[in-house]
């Protein structure tokens, strides 16, 4: 009940800013991203986000004729890729992205035809930065995905493979096991190295048991990557 | 994974109440903490104590690391930091960014290579267990810390402050100086730096302090912020983080107090409200 306040708190102090009448009257006429515009005041409340924003060259045109999740992850990593970490952590910083500063890209990838304002607000806002909130907001979702998947030796691939079967991100990254960053890239790693065509819900699922019975006694965070080997 | 007390593991684990031990227990206490504003990072003080001369052979015969597990929920964190038995104060360093809100720590014990006669007198049953490589062999109590910035503003501004004690100094009163790492309030009588010690440790005169000998101590430092012999000092890089949106350039001694003041959160209200509580209990007393 007290995260669903917040979380209504957060939304609501957001959604304030875009009018709320608005959004539902456009969404009814199909033209939502045309006119969605923000009232000058919510730059008052969001100065860090704003200046950030500022230093932050994005070309929307480039984001024309996109259309795979994994091209759109690596152009917003490659523009989004200097942020701090305060910034990245701060859910005020991806719900402002989201409904303000790349809001036609948000839109254009959600069909918003007919969607309620609570579908809406689950589907653009993050309630936290907790996984599960995390990994619905669209925007984030791409960024830190490609944020725990880019290195230097694997370069995109390992994201490019993540995107490619979406279902890794519905059961590793939205579940506990995200906590555990290290494991979870070796992990990753491995499935990419020697599993990349095999990958099925069913096989997904049957890891997510593995690790999650292993990870009642032990602490996988440890684990090196002949450990991980065993469980895939 | 939620550790608790009823939390079961195939072979007995040292926990903070005597259970699969027969009165082995293993405790774990937060001393102090500090932010570092200029750093970003928390540093967390903490004492523990392993009741448990098994685990203690274990420890030292490197079949066993402890690690300090800290999750922060706020920020989604979650991190081992390997502890190293060695000296008497004992901390760990967090990344003060990634770390928000009410953070809980503990200690863990990790196997860290498989123990197959994992055996002990101290143990409730009798028996001889296999452990593997990194299965958690115990766990203290959690302890809850609220990390937010705000809580350490006042302590951390205070941190670039000392008062010291200096019998040369040819001064009336105190003196003040910016040449060390921090701000130094220095008095010649040994006599003024008791009493002004005796005056800090009491929270209630902490306003008057701060009107008195901080804020012309701090105003002198504002004076002085863009002074290139002071730009490596601690006090400046905290006081420049502080007022990094506030223009210091040919600043005045007026701006300076405003500065002062506002930096302190007002002292001077606190101050007079205290005199007044001391005032009217006084008035009680009498």
């Amino acid at each position: 009940m007290k995260n669903l306040n917040r979380y209504n708190n957060i939304a609501n102090s957001h959604l304030t800013m875009i009018n709320l009448k608005m959004i539902k009257s456009l969404t009814n006429e199909k033209k939502i991203y045309d006119i969605l515009h923000f009232d000058e005041s919510v730059y008052e409340s969001c100065d860090n986000v704003y200046s950030l924003l500022d230093s932050i060259e994005f070309n929307l045109e480039l984001l024309k004729g996109i259309d795979n999740d994994y091209k759109c992850a690596k152009l917003l990593y490659e523009n989004i890729v200097n942020i701090e970490k305060k910034d990245y952590l701060d859910i005020q910083f991806w719900n402002y992205l989201a409904t303000d500063f790349l809001h036609v890209f948000t839109l254009a990838k959600l069909n918003t035809d007919g969607m309620s304002i609570t579908n809406y607000k689950n589907k653009v806002l993050c309630k936290s930065i907790q996984n599960k909130d995390l990994f619905n907001n669209y925007l984030a979702k791409l960024w830190f995905v490609m944020n725990l998947c880019y290195d230097e030796k694997h370069k995109y691939k390992l994201a490019e493979f993540v995107f490619s079967n979406p279902q890794i991100i519905e059961v590793l990254f939205k579940s506990e096991i995200y906590l555990n960053q290290t494991f979870l890239k070796k992990l990753i790693v491995i499935l990419f190295e020697n599993k990349k065509n095999n990958i099925t819900d069913k096989y997904l699922a049957k890891i997510y048991k593995e690790i999650t019975i292993i990870s009642e006694g032990s602490v996988i965070e440890l684990f090196d990557y002949e450990m991980i080997y065993e469980i895939i | 994974m939620k550790l608790n007390n009823r939390s079961l593991f195939p072979y007995p684990c040292l926990k903070s109440a005597p259970l699969e031990y027969k009165e082995s227990v293993i405790n774990f206490l937060i001393n102090d903490s500090m932010y570092n504003l200029a750093t970003n990072e928390l540093q967390v003080y903490f004492s523990h104590n392993i009741e448990s001369k098994f685990i203690n052979r274990l420890i030292k015969e490197k079949l066993i690391d402890a690690y300090i597990e800290v999750y922060a929920k706020e920020t989604n964190y979650l991190k081992y930091e390997k502890i190293i038995f060695l000296g008497r104060n004992k901390y760990i360093n967090l990344d003060g960014i990634k770390v928000a809100g009410k953070t809980k720590l503990k200690m863990v014990l990790v196997a860290n290579q498989k123990i197959e006669n994992f055996s002990s007198a101290e143990f409730e049953f009798n028996d001889t267990y296999t452990v593997n490589k990194n299965n958690i062999v115990g766990f203290s109590n959690t302890v809850t810390i609220d990390v937010s910035s705000q809580n350490y503003y006042e302590k951390e501004l205070i941190s670039i402050f000392t008062i010291t004690y200096n019998k040369d100094i040819i001064t009336e009163n105190y003196k003040v100086t910016l040449d060390g790492d921090k701000i130094s309030i220095i008095v010649n009588k040994k006599e003024t730096f008791d009493k002004l010690n005796q005056v800090i440790s009491n929270m209630k005169y902490i306003p008057m302090v701060y009107q008195t000998l901080i804020i012309p101590a701090l105003v002198q430092a504002i004076l002085n912020i863009n002074d290139e012999s002071f730009k490596t000092n601690y006090w400046n890089k905290v006081l420049s983080i502080k007022l990094a949106n506030t223009n210091l350039l040919g600043i005045s001694y007026e701006k300076a107090l405003l500065i002062a003041q506002i930096l302190l959160k007002n002292p001077f209200n606190k101050m007079l409200d205290n005199i007044a509580e001391l005032e009217s209990r006084y008035e009680e007393f009498e």
